[in-house]
């Protein structure tokens, strides 16, 4: 199958210019982020008004989701994992957002888009590059590239250049696949059907959210404790 | 590879936009949520901790308190039964004395009172005999004043005294 197949394809989903900004050409990818960004900060920054030590109403749920998220950075990597939390949490908050931002009508996902997954993974695997120097040192974090034995060199670089892709292929093709299946489906049948698979689409982006926070955090865990 | 991207829909604008939004995001979450809410969780970790630590404490303290005062139960429990002990001790000690010294009592009037039994029987068995010879007296010499001889009157008079003292 040859690329103009999936560029027929992908013709349909092909995000929209929405308005340039001198050069450059701002898709609705990046407009629907804005707006989910706005709608996530906004929400966040009116709950965390009434932060108190007593939690009440919202607050249990911030505060389960950062539990959550505790549990899994400290069963990886200790108490130390807490540090990280900030990446962790907000790649998973934000992913699912916007994964679930086909509920407000008219919203294509923005992680249907593999530009945007691409920038997710790029950037959580530069960060994770990052942590790895900080807790190693620059001695130490290229040390790591020789490890186990010095001729996986080339195995070991390739193993962190594939990160990215894999992370942002796997959230990519799961968006856009639970997209095309509901579009069809409601060519097909458009009644009833649709509605178990929107439910299945709400699982299906905890799911994404999750697997993309996982995987990070068993990135971050490698440089840590080694392999 | 450029034709990968060109059929996936890859934008190097959006890309670069897309990055921008997660740094923005993460910097913004961090200031609104992670930290204000990670101070909370913080202070409640802390503070239950110390309860916790509390509570150890409080139940070491009472732990210990429970062994003194078992102690001190088992102590009182003893010096009661002790008190107890003595206490009978003392009063049989009491009892018996007080038998003792009542049957003493009893035995000392008991031999009083044979004491001035016999007296008085004594008394009244000399009366008696005195009474007695003097009637028999009085009755020989009545009898006798008409027919014998002085010697006779004496022997009939012991006679009629030992006979007394027999019927005694």
């Amino acid at each position: 199958m040859g690329f103009e197949a999936i560029s027929s394809i992908m013709e349909h989903v092909r995000p929209h210019e929405v308005f340039t900004l001198g050069p450059f050409s701002i898709t609705s990818t990046v407009v629907n982020t804005w707006i989910m960004m706005v709608i996530l900060i906004a929400g966040l920054f009116v709950t965390t008004r009434t932060i108190s030590f007593l939690p009440r109403g919202v607050q249990h749920i911030l505060e389960m989701v950062m539990e959550f998220l505790y549990g899994l950075l400290e069963e990886a990597m200790g108490k130390e994992g807490r540090r990280y939390l900030p990446l962790v949490a907000t790649l998973f908050i934000f992913i699912l957002f916007l994964n679930l931002s086909w509920i407000i009508p008219g919203m294509k996902p923005p992680t249907m888009d593999i530009s945007t997954t691409l920038a997710f993974g790029v950037t959580t695997i530069i960060l994770v590059q990052f942590i790895g120097i900080k807790k190693r040192g620059l001695i130490g974090y290229i040390k790591h590239f020789f490890q186990p034995a010095p001729f996986l060199f080339p195995l070991n670089v390739i193993e962190e250049l594939v990160k990215p892709v894999s992370l942002s292929l796997r959230l990519f093709g799961n968006m856009f696949g639970e997209e095309m299946v509901i579009a069809i489906l409601f060519i097909m049948l458009p009644f009833l059907l649709p509605t178990p698979i929107m439910l299945l689409g709400v699982l299906m982006g905890f799911i994404q959210a999750f697997v993309f926070t996982l995987l990070t955090i068993t990135y971050i865990t490698n440089f840590i404790h080694g392999h | 590879m450029e034709a990968i991207f060109h059929a996936l829909n890859f934008d190097i604008t959006t890309f670069v936009f897309q990055v921008i939004n997660l740094l923005v995001v993460m910097g913004l979450l961090y200031f609104i949520l992670f930290k204000p809410l990670g101070k909370v969780l913080a202070e409640r970790e802390a503070k239950i901790e110390g309860n916790l630590k509390d509570a150890e404490t409080a139940k070491v303290k009472a732990e210990s308190m429970l062994k003194e005062y078992q102690q001190q139960l088992q102590n009182a429990r003893q010096e009661a039964q002790a008190i107890l002990e003595r206490a009978n001790k003392m009063g049989e000690e009491t009892r018996n004395e007080i038998v003792t010294k009542a049957q003493n009592e009893a035995n000392r009037i008991l031999e009083q009172a044979r004491g001035e039994i016999e007296g008085e029987k004594s008394k009244a068995l000399a009366a008696i005999r005195s009474e007695a010879a003097n009637i028999a007296l009085l009755a020989a010499t009545k009898v006798l004043e008409r027919s014998l001889t002085p010697e006779v009157q004496e022997r009939l008079a012991r006679e009629a005294v030992s006979e007394v003292e027999r019927l005694q």
